[in-house]
């Protein structure tokens, strides 16, 4: 039995249900109330952050909203906001895989690429192009920089699928196909896509675990997809979060440390345990895959 | 051999010259006042005379400078950036010599007990510290400080730049990527090297299997090895962005983080204007940074290749 399968399912399955029912959970408040005021009884008034407790399963944020209902509501746009990254790179990465295993051209420009990006730390190349002013202040912002995330790292996994279809075309079988006659589109549709499948469909779990470690580093320093400009005291604009997604609640994670540790934890836990639930699923598929390889050749 | 250095010189002259051209993207935007000079909106206005205006400037100034120039106080930017990136190598270079070396450790131990119980707190143990953001374990050993401190049991200073509490946290911080990262990579080559013939000779001869793994099957999997070690440093790079900013370290990415710091504010009528010559300084030093470590595995695999040929 394929063990880490199981479990990969499992917790994506759990994920993907509080995508769907999160708002309708128990517990959960939809209107996501601030309190900014409690009164506790022997103690006096208290101010947000709240530390769990009974009314608080798991804590508030500094503006007095349930944390558990910030949590499972804000599950809905996090994943959205992994879904259009990582389908976005899915589709580049195969539009140049298929480029470069067929034309020259492409794959010199697809080496050429990712030599270059060996050379920029992908946090540095995110943060030099999101301070273009073109993209800071476009009325499309999250979806640019939904788009340079993803983007960033198309080389790397169009040489994953370069090489996948490069192992393809060494297997033996190939030369009877080509022999007995295969026109370039029955070996792409017979030989090549299947196996290409295969490996988008264990690439894309993995991929979708690589960009939310991302998306916590770039919480940790202060960028988020979904932003909006306040005007400070000195008339200068500071972008502020706009949006209830898991990254968010490390903002302010400095003094959160000492003084509210509940809510990067929360922030944290959901995360790891998500990355950890799509590592698993990718692991998970790749065994099944080989486990069928090798029953497929006896 | 003489391909190794030029090849990455050449890619890092394209790569270099790329970021170059990004940074030196003119900033005309037109902002749009709102009531009593709030803001309206903002929009962005590319020209491309403009652009070429910068790059010619940067050039000439470059020239004329001979360097980077002096700041507003007479004191010459390319020695604060110098001061400030060594600053950094200092808890960048210990960071990836303890991955490097005690990840191959690491890597064989998971390798040597990989049957059984021991399989728990190897391979399991590596596998699962890759998969959570380091930002959660560094939490993790912040929290656990404060909380001895709270006993009274220690004293580290967690934040800042000039104490060697903060020099030495922020080491540990920033190996604990790159150790799991090259023991996985050690695991996976020596696994690969398990069924090779020459394992198996060597056994039969009555070779110690301590000698056969530690010799022979080690030096052959050092390529795989140092091919990905370039990868280990560009992810230790990207964890010293997080590091440096989240616990202030005042070092080179600090500084940069700062000095790209119109992304997340700015005045209405003119963006914080980042320090662009400071900027290219940075991303000069860290470029060329990469460059040398990718020159050095290249030669390192070099030597590796050439002594698997002799064989």
């Amino acid at each position: 039995m394929n063990r880490t399968l199981w479990i990969g399912l499992i917790m994506t399955g759990m994920l993907l249900f509080i995508m769907i029912f999160g708002p309708y959970l128990p517990r959960v408040d939809p209107a996501m109330e601030q309190s900014l005021l409690k009164k506790e009884n022997g103690v006096g008034l208290l101010v947000p952050p709240y530390a769990p407790s009974e009314e608080f399963l798991i804590g508030s944020d500094r503006k007095g909203v349930d944390l558990w209902s910030k949590v499972m509501i804000g599950a809905r746009e996090t994943f959205y906001i992994l879904a259009v990254i990582v389908g976005l790179r899915l589709v580049l990465a195969l539009l140049v895989s298929i480029g470069a295993f067929y034309l020259s051209g492409v794959r010199l420009l697809m080496n050429i690429w990712n030599a270059v990006f060996s050379f920029m730390p992908t946090i540095f190349i995110i943060l030099i192009l999101l301070a273009v002013p073109g993209v800071m202040f476009s009325d499309y912002r999250p979806f640019w920089v939904m788009a340079i995330i993803s983007v960033v790292e198309v080389g790397r996994l169009s040489l994953i699928f370069y090489e996948s279809l490069h192992t393809q075309k060494r297997q033996t079988y190939m030369e009877a196909a080509i022999a007995s006659g295969g026109r370039k589109w029955t070996l792409f549709k017979g030989y090549y896509w299947p196996a290409l499948k295969r490996e988008v469909l264990s690439s894309s779990a993995t991929e979708a675990g690589r960009a939310m470690f991302l998306l916590a580093q770039l919480g940790v320093i202060g960028i988020y997809i979904n932003q909006e400009f306040f005007s400070q005291l000195d008339r200068s604009y500071q972008s502020v979060e706009a949006s209830n997604s898991w990254p968010v609640l490390l903002s302010n994670l400095r003094r959160d440390v000492y003084s509210a540790e509940w809510i990067p934890l929360v922030a944290l836990f959901f995360m790891t345990f998500s990355i950890i639930a799509f590592y698993l699923l990718a692991d998970g598929l790749r065994k099944r895959q080989t486990i069928k390889m090798r029953r497929d050749f006896q | 051999m003489i391909n190794r250095i030029l090849f990455p010189l050449f890619v890092w002259m394209l790569a270099f010259s790329i970021l170059l051209l990004i940074i030196l993207l003119p900033m005309d935007t037109v902002f749009t006042e709102g009531q009593g000079g709030s803001f309206g909106g903002a929009v962005y206005d590319y020209q491309f005379m403009n652009h070429w205006a910068n790059i010619k400037f940067f050039f000439s100034y470059i020239i004329e400078q001979r360097g980077l120039g002096l700041d507003q106080f007479g004191i010459p930017v390319s020695d604060q950036i110098n001061d400030v990136f060594l600053r950094s190598l200092k808890i960048f270079v210990p960071a990836i010599i303890i991955g490097f070396f005690l990840g191959i450790a690491k890597g064989v131990m998971d390798y040597r007990f990989r049957k059984g119980k021991g399989k728990i707190l190897g391979q399991y143990t590596t596998a699962g510290i890759l998969a959570i953001p380091d930002i959660a374990v560094i939490i993790l050993i912040q929290l656990a400080v404060l909380y001895l401190q709270a006993k009274g049991l220690v004293d580290i200073d967690l934040y800042g730049h000039d104490e060697i509490d903060n020099v030495l946290m922020n080491i540990l911080y920033l190996s604990i990527y790159p150790v799991m990262f090259i023991s996985a990579i050690t695991f996976k080559a020596l696994e690969d090297e398990q069924g090779m013939d020459y394992v198996r000779t060597a056994r039969s001869k009555g070779t110690a299997s301590m000698k056969v793994l530690y010799i022979h099957m080690l030096k052959n999997g050092m390529l795989k090895i140092l091919a990905h070690s370039n990868t280990m440093i560009l992810y230790t790079l990207s964890n010293l962005f997080i590091v440096e900013v989240f616990t202030e370290y005042r070092g080179a990415a600090f500084y940069m983080y700062n000095t790209l710091g119109s992304a997340t504010s700015f005045y209405v009528g003119a963006l914080l204007s980042a320090d662009v010559i400071r900027q290219i300084g940075y991303v000069f030093l860290f470029t060329v940074f990469i460059l040398f470590a990718n020159i050095v595995s290249g030669i390192a695999r070099s030597f590796v290749s050439v002594q698997e040929e002799k064989l």
